[in-house]
């Protein structure tokens, strides 16, 4: 197969290519939105065990809940673009039910054409714009509560608690602590250690009454039998 | 569909780190505004999310991902509302250390190739940034698109000479040279 059109003068092509990172700022924002909206997602799946009317109850409250977190989502993010980006991380989760619908993206890899795998398996290390210290505690966060969401999603909620401990004691000054938080709540709860889980519950209502991760939280409490 | 794959599926949390980069620039270079990247960067991992056990970990991620940054960019530019921008700061491209004229042509030259690139169809513009920019051999394109191979080759040259065509009339447009 041939391509008789010549591609793109190179200079041009440099155009696209020059795009600059995203602020780490953003980039933070956006994986906390991600991870909490996975975190929801991943609670509401929990509790569909529970049955049929279970789901249905779930359901309408995943509506209620994106339809009050879209006026939130809305005053963040005007926030975040009128202002200098605060301190603290904020999580955003509108999209708490996005991940039911199904996307329209795929592929078919033919067969007998491998190619070798790109997804790193370890550690991430992906760039960034931003100060070289934040950057490198969120990459560090990350790592430490990534390994913490796996264990939890693979049945293991003692490593995930571990885990968590280990970045409440590295990281004095987190600044993911509402996700590890939250997590400890819900990895309590796959523990079996109930009351801990609701006096961590407590504690993080306290802490962060706004918080976007509630309605994992208050879902992981609502699986207590 | 693609068959299931006997790996498990990779780590939301790394590809991420990895590639968030990749699909920020992507959006912009498919015409996404500013204001309206972060909610469309985050639209992009979601729904890679809901798909994430159809990923075959023996082919390249980009072209996959970028088919999921294709679809979510062109749902958003066919809202009326939205509107795609054009690329680029007046001077963020054109080195400040050459001669003035120097700079003053290629900033020419810039805006009437910016410009044609708006002007282009969204699955032509995306196949041209997906193969002239990421350097995406164009079976894999076809596959990220889900169209023959063939397809997509015509489709490529239809987009260059569709922009070559476009960057010709709006530099005559201009009084060009």
């Amino acid at each position: 197969m041939t391509e008789p059109m010549p591609p793109i003068d190179p200079k041009l092509v440099e155009l696209l290519r020059g795009e600059p990172s995203a602020p780490v700022e953003i980039r933070a924002r956006v994986r906390g939105r991600l991870m909490g909206a996975v975190a929801a997602f991943d609670a509401r799946e929990a509790g569909g065990d529970k049955g049929a009317s279970g789901s249905a109850l779930a359901a309408k409250k995943a509506t209620v809940i994106a339809f009050l977190l879209g006026g939130v989502v809305g005053s963040v993010l005007h926030a975040a673009w009128t202002k200098p980006a605060p301190e603290r991380v904020v999580y955003v989760d509108r999209a708490v039910p996005v991940p039911l619908a199904p996307a329209d993206a795929t592929v078919s890899p033919p067969p007998g054409n491998p190619a070798p795998p790109v997804v790193p398996a370890a550690v991430p290390s992906g760039p960034s714009s931003g100060p070289p210290a934040r950057a490198s505690q969120l990459t560090a966060e990350r790592a430490i509560l990534d390994d913490a969401r796996q264990a939890l999603a693979h049945g293991d909620p003692s490593r995930a608690l571990d885990r968590l401990e280990h970045h409440r004691r590295s990281f004095p000054s987190p600044l993911l602590a509402e996700e590890r938080d939250a997590m400890g709540v819900q990895a309590l709860v796959k523990a079996g250690r109930f009351d801990e889980a609701r006096s961590r519950g407590e504690s993080f209502r306290k802490r962060f009454p706004d918080s976007l991760f509630s309605a994992a939280v208050q879902s992981a409490l609502e699986s207590v039998p | 569909m693609s068959p299931p794959s006997s790996r498990p599926p990779p780590d939301l949390g790394a590809i991420f780190d990895e590639h968030f980069d990749y699909v920020w620039a992507t959006l912009r270079r498919l015409g996404v505004r500013d204001a309206d990247r972060e909610d469309l960067v985050h639209e992009v991992f979601l729904k890679l999310h809901s798909r994430i056990s159809d990923y075959d970990a023996t082919r390249p991620l980009r072209p996959w991902l970028f088919g999921f940054a294709y679809r979510v960019a062109a749902d958003h530019r066919r809202l009326a509302r939205h509107r795609v921008e054009v690329l680029g700061a007046p001077d963020d491209a054109v080195a400040q250390d050459t001669p003035a004229d120097e700079r003053v042509a290629a900033r020419e030259e810039r805006d009437v190739f910016l410009a044609a690139l708006d002007e282009l169809d969204i699955a032509r513009r995306a196949l041209l940034v997906m193969h002239d920019v990421d350097g995406t051999p164009v079976p894999e394109i076809a596959e990220a698109l889900q169209v023959p191979v063939n397809t997509a080759y015509s489709r490529l040259r239809l987009a260059r000479e569709d922009l070559a065509a476009r960057v010709k009339r709006i530099r005559n447009a201009r009084g060009g040279r």
